[in-house]
């Protein structure tokens, strides 16, 4: 798991889901559409990504299209030239 | 297409194994695979069977759409998937076609294709956006019947509206923001897919999921995901059948607690129609390969207000959030996170107020304003953002594999869903009332016994068990336990439901158990529901005011040009008790019917001002289905029994019978009293008085003292003073309120009006009958037809009970159409024959001669003198 990832990973383990395995998270996991990422999750989490990886995330970009899966957040958080 | 979708399409089990092609590029399928196809072909074969047998929804949906999706299910799959979602926009222009006719759905399509080109046009965006809300301003003239006659019937404007005002939002909204250009066939899939056509409400799907979920997963768990979703959207919509049929009642007869729980707990039940739809249609989406999510989620059992946002219609929820939402937050956040949250919270409810009447526009062609309504979505937004507010502070707890809930846990969430189960219903049941005065009468006016809080309380516990096994299934689910295979037991169940109401079945029960399996087996309106149809009839204001129950749905359908013969010029107000009368020799067209009105305001033929000798002279009084509202002039049952008398002169010999048609459509029998007085049935020689009465007679008397004190006019009657003084009556403010004070007196109000009624019969020598003779699909509670007749006996007028006289047919084809439950010609015949042969049980009727009477009389007490 690569920097982006793992860093991600973490947040949506210590701010969302407190007291579940790190196994119940994976790189694939459904977030938005499996959810654990609700509009206000999603906010939350577009604030931290912002404010980490200084980078600015569209409207648009806060859905399941581009933020569903950790991978999709990472390519995100990348192509913005992170 | 995405790379998951080209690994499905590559994958085993997809049609295409091992990605085996014919010689003609078509996919070679192995023995495994069309084993499973068929059982799917099966199962939905029999869903398709149980849609048609229940009568699910609409004629359109369960004869045409759900056929050709059992057929089309199975030509899709076998398909190489790149011609499948061509094969499917192909299937849904046709399922438009064969519903619709051709040249009313190429017009459809015309003008969806208007609105999807100027989406296209090579243009800046905001050009192109203010380019849609032109033409969407035209349209809506249009639909409003401003502007030049167009080629295409009225009745596409609720279709079209249905397909694009919001869909259009969320296709440019993601036109703008996605890569990839749409295709040809995936856009005319998404804007007329093939459920659109039989089902207004449509669930909001966007489109950028639309595109990514398209064959997203093996196919089989597509398919099985539809079967079962359209399972429960079927059992969702028997159980909404069973809620309107027998739950709903008027909150004007709410009397105690029992009867309040009922009506709040049936008011919100009748969502499960809006989720029923939903499932059926994403279920069907499911079997072309679209894996849209679902659309509801245990919603009854929402442990918080943003819970319950989050379950109800989700795809309202995540359109909200994409198109105001997220823009909106973004647009805030500099001032702070509390305040984008919950200014952003704020403006989605608004938007859902503003959106929920622009759909109610394009649906029902008026816009939907109310207090109510404003105060419901008010209400919801000020709850939502101090969720909203606790939720981003402290979080909440969201399932996963692993997790775990504590015993207190789970009691603090089953305390927390019976606290938003109550206050939802509450706000649900003020939704749904037409005004604040009659959601504050409901609340004051139950009387709560022991007996009702004891219900009360059990039902709030059925909710909480249901919260407990809720989330059961939820944490099962997220430990990837299957909890969805539902499917075949609910099946067995609705076939059991099925088996019970067959006619063969049916004919062992008796009457009050045949009637229940039979309205398992049809779709009509409630009885409640054909009331208010009724009150339409007699009142431009129908509580009509929310998607719940069948009503708005036919409403739809009936062309904005539909009158009631009170929005003509044919009827005056007069300032006496009738209040409004017919104006004499006036036409006037009604619904494509000529209304023409004699010299003396009847719709009937001209007589003779004096009655000649060997007449008899009847005087017919009823309301808008005596004067024929709705057939044309000689084609209902007056001029009809006329034309029969005078060729059967059995009964009555050598004697003319001059049937005078006094009817003046919206009559109540407080009218027809007050025509009685006024002497004209007198001037033209009547010798018998025939009242033509119905269901209102037993329920509106109260209706008729509100309007005649707006009027500026009082009841001349002690007696209905005295009821009135003793009802507590104090110049009410609306016409509910007036119905409020005088619900436990209508019966008394009847009873003194037949008593008035009987003295001036008696006075006049008139032979007077009243005949009960209901409109089709009326039901007079049996109990209350008999008390009716009573009071009509009591007032010393003779009786017809021809309460029964639609039963041996088949009512739906007696009634002029589905939103107007006047008698068509048919239905008169029926009416005439029948009333025939009902006057000849009456002896010297047809020759009863007033003035003979009185002169017999006068003889009479000359020679006891």
């Amino acid at each position: 798991m690569n920097a982006i990832e793992g860093t991600v990973k973490s947040y949506i383990l210590e701010e969302f889901l407190p007291g579940a395995n790190a196994s119940d998270v994976n790189e694939s996991t459904p977030l938005i559409s499996g959810g654990i990422l609700d509009s206000l999750a999603t906010v939350k989490l577009v604030a931290f990504l912002e404010e980490q990886y200084k980078v600015t995330i569209e409207p648009h970009e806060a859905s399941v299209d581009y933020l569903d899966t950790i991978t999709q957040i990472a390519d995100l958080v990348r192509a913005k030239g992170a | 297409m995405s790379a998951e979708q080209s690994a499905v399409l590559e994958a085993p089990g997809t049609s295409a194994v091992g990605g085996r092609t014919t010689a003609l590029g078509w996919p070679a399928i192995n023995r495994a695979e069309l084993f499973k196809l068929a059982g799917l072909a099966l199962q939905l074969a029999v869903v398709v069977y149980l849609l048609i047998a229940f009568r699910i929804e609409n004629t359109a949906f369960y004869y045409r759409v759900a056929p050709i999706v059992g057929v089309g299910f199975v030509v899709n799959h076998l398909l190489p998937l790149r011609y499948r979602l061509p094969f499917f926009a192909a299937l849904s222009l046709l399922t438009l076609f064969v519903v619709f006719g051709l040249v009313q759905s190429a017009w459809l399509v015309a003008l969806g294709l208007v609105l999807i080109g100027i989406a296209h046009l090579p243009v800046r965006f905001g050009l192109r956006v203010a380019l849609l809300l032109g033409v969407g301003t035209a349209f809506a003239a249009m639909r409003l019947g401003i502007g030049p006659d167009m080629p295409w019937r009225s009745a596409i404007w609720p279709i079209l509206g249905s397909m694009f005002m919001f869909r259009l939002i969320a296709y440019v909204y993601d036109l703008r923001h996605q890569k990839d250009k749409p295709t040809v066939a995936r856009t005319l899939a998404y804007f007329f897919g093939l459920p659109n056509v039989s089902f207004l409400l449509y669930p909001v799907i966007d489109y950028a999921t639309f595109k990514r979920t398209y064959y997203d997963r093996e196919p089989f768990t597509i398919y099985r995901q539809g079967i079962n979703w359209m399972v429960r959207g079927l059992t969702h919509l028997m159980v909404y059948r069973m809620i309107y049929q027998y739950g709903t009642m008027l909150p004007t007869d709410v009397q105690n607690g029992t009867d309040f729980t009922r009506y709040v707990l049936a008011n919100f039940g009748l969502y499960l129609r809006v989720s029923g739809q939903f499932h059926l249609i994403v279920g069907i989406l499911h079997l072309f390969g679209f894996r849209l999510p679902e659309t509801h989620h245990f919603f009854y059992v929402a442990s918080s207000f943003t819970e319950f946002w989050r379950r109800i219609n989700i795809y309202w929820k995540d359109f909200m959030t994409k198109v105001i939402y997220m823009p909106a937050y973004f647009k805030l956040k500099k001032r702070g996170d509390a305040f984008a949250l919950v200014t952003s919270t704020i403006l989605v409810f608004f938007a859902t107020w503003f959106f929920h009447s622009y759909q109610w526009f394009w649906l029902l062609g008026t816009w939907l304003l109310s207090w109510t309504d404003t105060l419901f979505w008010a209400i919801l937004a000020v709850l939502l953002s101090f969720n909203v507010l606790r939720e981003y502070r402290q979080g909440r707890k969201r399932t996963t594999k692993s997790t775990e809930w504590t015993s207190a846990e789970r009691t603090r969430l089953v305390i927390n869903t019976v606290i938003t189960f109550t206050v939802i219903c509450l706000l649900w049941t003020l939704w749904t009332m037409p005004t604040l005065r009659d959601f504050a009468a409901l609340l004051t006016t139950p009387r709560w016994r022991a007996q009702d809080l004891a219900l009360l309380v059990g039902v709030l516990g059925v909710v909480a068990v249901s919260a407990w096994i809720a989330q059961r299934r939820d944490t099962a689910a997220a430990k990837g336990k299957d909890v969805a295979r539902t499917t075949l037991p609910s099946l067995a169940i609705l076939g059991v439901v099925w088996l019970l109401g067959e006619p063969y079945v049916r004919q062992f029960y008796n009457s009050d158990v045949n009637a229940f399996w039979r309205s398992t087996r049809i779709q009509e309106l409630s009885a409640l529901e054909r009331s208010q149809l009724q009150r339409g009839y007699y009142e431009r204001i129908v509580d009509l005011n929310r998607f719940n129950g069948g009503l708005w749905d036919i409403y739809s359908r009936r062309p904005k040009e539909w009158l009631r013969l009170d929005q003509t010029d044919i009827q005056e107000k007069v300032p006496d008790a009738r209040l409004f009368v017919m104006k004499p020799n006036h036409t006037t067209n009604l619904n494509g019917d000529m209304i023409t009105t004699n010299r003396w305001g009847m719709r009937d033929q001209e007589y003779e001002p004096t009655k000649g000798p060997n007449v008899t002279r009847v005087a017919l009084l009823g309301a808008s289905y005596v004067m024929g509202i709705g057939v044309k002039s000689g084609d209902f049952f007056e001029p009809i029994l006329e034309n029969r008398l005078a060729a059967d002169t059995t009964g009555h010999g050598s004697r003319k019978i001059e049937i005078l048609n006094y009817a003046v459509s919206a009559y109540l029998l407080q009218h027809q009293l007050a025509l009685m007085e006024t002497g004209e049935l007198q001037k033209v020689g009547t010798d018998v008085v025939l009242i033509i009465g119905h269901l209102t007679d037993a329920n509106r008397g109260a209706s008729y003292l509100y309007r005649l004190e707006a009027n500026g006019l009082k009841t001349p009657y002690d007696t209905m003073r005295t009821l009135m003084r003793v009802a507590g009556w104090n110049a009410p403010p609306d016409e509910p309120e007036a119905r409020r004070t005088m619900r436990n007196f209508e019966g008394e109000m009847s009873r003194v009006t037949f008593l008035r009624m009987g003295e001036l019969c008696r006075q006049n020598r008139w032979r007077c009958v009243y005949a009960y003779i209901p409109m089709p699909f009326e039901r007079l509670n049996p109990d209350l037809q008999v008390e009716l007749l009573g009071y009509a006996k009591a007032g010393g007028l003779e009786t017809i009970d021809m309460g029964d006289v639609y039963d041996p047919y088949d009512e739906r084809k007696l009634i002029i159409t589905e939103w107007d439950y006047h008698p068509n010609l048919r239905g008169h015949q029926i009416l005439a024959e029948r009333l025939q042969r009902e006057l000849l049980t009456k002896p010297g009727l047809l020759t009863h001669h007033a003035d003979s009477a009185a002169s017999a009389a006068a003889t009479s007490e000359e020679k006891r003198r």
